[in-house]
Order: structure tokens, then C-alpha cells, then sequence
């Protein structure tokens, strides 16, 4: 009886078991073909494009140079991060951003930025945010 | 005259909805609206991917308020052409979300959805490191594993391979391929999807730290390269050429993904890729939600296969997570620990949710590690990881 039983669900789902399996290998394999085309195709693209901006790089420490001095200029500033209003939050996300872009070094202070003159940089960012479509 | 008054009363009374509901199957309709208030309580005040649960749950509202003609009542394009063309008094018409419900038949909602979505997403983490992409491919085999569980609880080959794309863990891929290949599971198989998706940063977790050692879990990554602008745009062009020539059943979904990331990548369609991320994306989800959820009328959702179906979406993200954690640990022995298993994991799709999982389970072991733009390669390339499984899946059960 037991015996008969398992025969009938075997032969019931035997097959299907079987599409399934191969659905499943065809599936991962084409999924991995597919992807490792990708894979191949980005690697060969990202060393082209890497050796056309080759050029480039040498030109940007040169313009990066004069900038150094402002980054310089602020640890000098003698403000405390507590007295500046700048969260230790907000500190901790800078500081991370920073590190993620490769920057070395320790970071002293932050403060924010003094507007010296001109309209307030968001509002300059609205209107060009709301006409540049035009 | 007074007679004449009650008569009438008591005839509007029964021709009501109300009596329909206490005369019948009604009290199905009743269990229905009690699991759509229950949809919509978890959508708002519990956060489950809302934007979408809120629509579907009140479509399955609306679905089962009887005789309102508010429910979809057709699986094929033949059977709607015959309620449009309907005529006579008592023949059944089509009704609102009869013919929304037409966007999701005709397959032409999910891929306006990707169109959103590509304009959305940035894919230079993955053009970094395109070693990613094997990531989000290993995460795809929990949609494999499920196609035989499924199988194994007696569902057909359509069935199982809709019900498996659930692993995919992206909404769109799962409502384009059931509408296809077995549109009488659409609204359960879409709740399944959706609640699992705002499940993700619970179920994956405990998967995670399962797999890996401590040691694993803390490697640092190193920066990623930049991605230059001509990378970027020349990106989404590459992909659809490459997959839609491999797999033409993925074409509408990996095309319209990649159209809307040239749209914003480009630079010079800026007004177009607002719109597809935004007004258009927005419309077509009212659309989408809506007549998904007036799919589950109780005939097709109160029944156990919604129940093995809610099981096997469990499987499925479980499964998915464990095959790219899995992989990722292989990549960590063959890089010789370069590379932090966690980040497989967000290979399940589900962006940016599973990747901000991968984030946040690193910096539990070491604060000062930062996976999220590494994790964010593995997500949005099992993105169109699983909507090339959909095209096999597709191609192999239709």
C-alpha cells in the first residue's frame, strides 16, 4: 500500500522535478553567461576609457595645486566644532565622505562656509534648477 | 402608499451591496476587506513599501465591495476584448479597473516602471567594479531554488516560475512575468513580493551573519575608481544591445531600464528623465497598484495556494541572499579578502533597501566601514540580474 503510494507520487512528480532541474540549470547558466558577458565587456571597456584619461591626469594636479592653501586655511581656523553649530553628526558624515574619496590626513575643524558676497548658493541652485530646462 | 414606500426601501436594501455581502460567497468579500484593511494598516502606520502596498490594498478594497463591478475580472486579452465589446442590459461591462487592469495584461506597465527606475539609479558603482555584476547574478538562484521548491508543492511549471521570480525581489519583473504566465496568482503573488521586500531588513540579517565569520564581515574595502561621464552614458547603451540580442524576452524590461538611465545620463534630456522618475513613474504606479490589487478577488486569493505562495516567497529572498553572500565569500578567498561577503547579499535586487542591509550589518562589526557604494554595484546589477531570469524563465514556461 505505503509502496504504491510512493510509486504514484513518483511517477507524478518525477517529471516535472525533471523540467524544473532544468530549468534551473539552464537558468543559472544563462543568467551567469549573461552577466559574465557583462563583466568581460566592462572590464576591457573600464581599461580603454582608464587609458584615454590617462592624459588628463597629469594636467589636474596643476589645477588642484592653488586650491590646496583654502583646504589649508581651514584647519588653521581656530573654532571648535562644538562652537561652530556643526553637529557631531554632520562632522562624523563629512569625515566619512572624506575618507571614501581617498583623502588622508586629519580633519581639525569644520565650519560652515561664510557667504561673502552674491546671492545665497541654494537660491542660485533654484533658478537654475527651475530654468535651465528652458 | 405606505406599503408602496417599504417595498421600495427594502428592495434598495436587498440590491445593496450590503446584503450582497450576507447572502452567498459574500462572506468571502467581508474576509477580503478585512485583509485589505490589514494591507493598508501595514502600508501606513507599519511603512511596508507604501507606495505601492497602499495602492494594491485599496485596489483589493475596491475589488470586493460586491456588485460595484470594481474588481478585474478577466486573465487574457481575448476575455477583455469581450467585456469592451459587451452588449445588452445584463451583460457584464467593463469596468474602471477592468481597463486599467489592461496596462499590466498588455506587459506595458512594468517595463514604464523600469523606464523610472533606470532614470533613477546610478550605475557607476558597478561600471567600477563590474565584478559586481557576478553578484547580482549568484543572488538570482534563489528564484532557481524556488522553481523546484514550487514544484515539489505540485504548482505547474507557469505557476512555479512565476511564484520563483518573487526571489528576484524587484515588484515590476515579478507583475510583468505573472501577468504573463499565471495572471490568476498576480495579486497574491504581488503582496507576497512587495511585504517581503519591506521584510528584507529583517530576513537578511540573520542569513548574513550566519554565512560569514567576524573576520569577514570587517574587511574594508578599498575607494572605487570615477566613472567618467562618456562610461556612463555609453553604459546602458552596451547592456541592452548585449542582453536583448542574448535574450529577447528580457528585451522590454532590460531596455526600458537602460532607456531611462541614458535619459539620465545623457545630459541633455534632463526634462525626460525627470519625468520618467517622477510624474510618469508615479502615474503608472497609482495604475500599477491599483488594478494589481483588484486582481485578488476571494475566488483566487483566499486559498492555500496563497498560502504555499507566501511560503515560498520566504524561501525565495532566503535563498537569494544566501547565494550571494555565498558567492561573495568565494570572491573573498579568491581576492584574497578584498572583498566583504556582505556586499552579495544586496545582489537580490530590492535597491537601495538591500544594500543599505549590507551597510548597516558591516558597521556593526567595524564603525568605520563604509559598504554602501560597494553593495550598491552587487544591487543595481542584480537588477538586471533578475530581469534576465525573467526572460529565461519567460522563454522556458510560456
Amino acid at each position: 500500500m505505503n509502496l504504491n503510494f510512493f510509486t504514484a507520487l513518483l511517477a507524478q512528480t518525477t517529471p516535472d522535478l525533471g523540467f524544473a532541474g532544468l530549468v534551473t540549470v539552464t537558468g543559472m547558466t544563462i543568467v551567469f553567461l549573461v552577466l559574465i558577458a557583462l563583466v568581460l565587456i566592462f572590464n576591457v571597456f573600464g581599461r580603454i576609457m582608464a587609458k584615454g584619461t590617462g592624459k588628463e591626469k597629469k594636467e589636474k594636479p596643476v589645477k588642484a595645486a592653488p586650491k590646496a592653501p583654502v583646504a589649508a586655511a581651514v584647519p588653521a581656523a581656530p573654532a571648535a566644532v562644538s562652537e561652530t553649530g556643526v553637529s557631531p553628526e554632520i562632522v562624523a558624515v563629512i569625515a566619512a565622505a572624506l575618507a571614501q574619496y581617498g583623502e588622508k590626513g586629519v580633519i581639525r575643524s569644520v565650519r560652515p562656509a561664510v557667504r561673502r558676497s552674491g546671492r545665497n548658493p541654494w537660491a542660485v541652485a533654484g533658478v537654475m534648477e527651475n530654468t535651465r530646462q528652458f | 402608499m405606505v406599503a408602496d414606500f417599504f417595498q421600495t426601501i427594502v428592495d434598495i436594501l436587498q440590491g445593496s451591496g450590503y446584503a450582497a455581502l450576507f447572502t452567498g460567497d459574500g462572506y468571502l468579500n467581508l474576509i477580503m476587506i478585512g485583509i485589505s484593511f490589514l494591507l493598508l494598516y501595514l502600508g501606513i502606520k507599519r511603512g511596508f513599501e507604501p507606495l505601492l502596498m497602499v495602492p494594491i490594498a485599496f485596489g483589493m478594497l475596491l475589488a470586493n465591495l460586491p456588485l460595484a463591478n470594481l474588481d478585474v475580472s478577466y486573465h487574457s486579452l481575448g476575455e477583455f476584448a469581450q467585456l469592451l465589446l459587451a452588449d445588452g442590459a445584463n451583460a457584464e461591462k467593463a469596468g474602471l479597473l477592468d481597463i486599467l487592469y489592461f496596462g499590466v495584461k498588455a506587459g506595458i506597465y512594468p517595463p514604464l516602471i523600469f523606464m523610472g527606475i533606470g532614470a533613477m539609479t546610478d550605475f557607476a558603482p558597478l561600471i567600477a567594479n563590474p565584478k559586481s555584476f557576478l553578484l547580482g547574478a549568484a543572488a538570482q538562484g534563489g528564484i532557481f531554488v524556488t522553481f523546484i521548491a514550487a514544484t515539489l508543492l505540485n504548482f505547474d511549471p507557469a505557476q512555479a516560475g512565476s511564484i520563483a521570480i518573487i526571489g528576484g525581489a524587484d515588484g515590476p519583473t515579478a507583475i510583468y512575468v505573472t501577468s504573463i504566465l499565471a495572471p490568476s496568482l498576480l495579486g497574491s503573488i504581488a503582496v507576497a513580493a512587495y511585504s517581503y521586500m519591506a521584510l528584507v531588513p529583517v530576513i537578511q540579517p540573520p542569513i548574513m551573519k550566519l554565512l560569514t565569520t567576524k573576520k569577514e564581515r570587517s574587511v574594508v574595502m578599498g575607494t572605487l575608481r570615477p566613472v567618467s561621464k562618456t562610461e556612463k552614458i555609453l553604459f546602458p547603451i552596451l547592456v541592452t544591445v548585449v542582453v536583448t540580442l542574448l535574450l529577447p524576452d528580457a528585451g522590454s524590461l532590460v531596455g526600458m531600464l537602460m532607456f531611462g538611465n541614458l535619459l539620465r545620463e545623457s545630459g541633455v534630456t534632463e526634462r525626460l528623465s525627470k519625468t520618467a522618475q517622477n510624474e510618469l513613474m508615479n502615474i503608472i504606479t497609482i495604475f500599477l497598484g491599483l488594478s494589481v490589487g483588484a486582481t485578488t478577488n476571494a475566488q483566487n486569493f483566499l486559498t492555500w495556494e496563497t498560502i504555499r505562495i507566501i511560503f515560498l516567497g520566504l524561501v525565495a529572498f532566503a535563498f537569494a541572499t544566501a547565494c550571494g553572500v555565498l558567492l561573495g565569500k568565494v570572491m573573498y578567498l579568491v581576492t584574497g579578502g578584498k572583498i566583504n561577503p556582505l556586499i552579495g547579499s544586496a545582489g537580490v535586487s530590492a535597491v537601495p533597501m538591500a544594500a543599505r542591509v549590507s551597510q548597516k550589518v558591516g558597521q556593526k562589526e567595524n564603525p568605520s566601514n563604509f559598504l554602501l557604494m560597494h553593495a550598491m554595484g552587487p544591487n543595481v546589477a542584480g537588477v538586471i540580474g533578475s530581469a534576465v531570469a525573467a526572460g529565461v524563465l519567460l522563454a522556458l514556461c510560456k
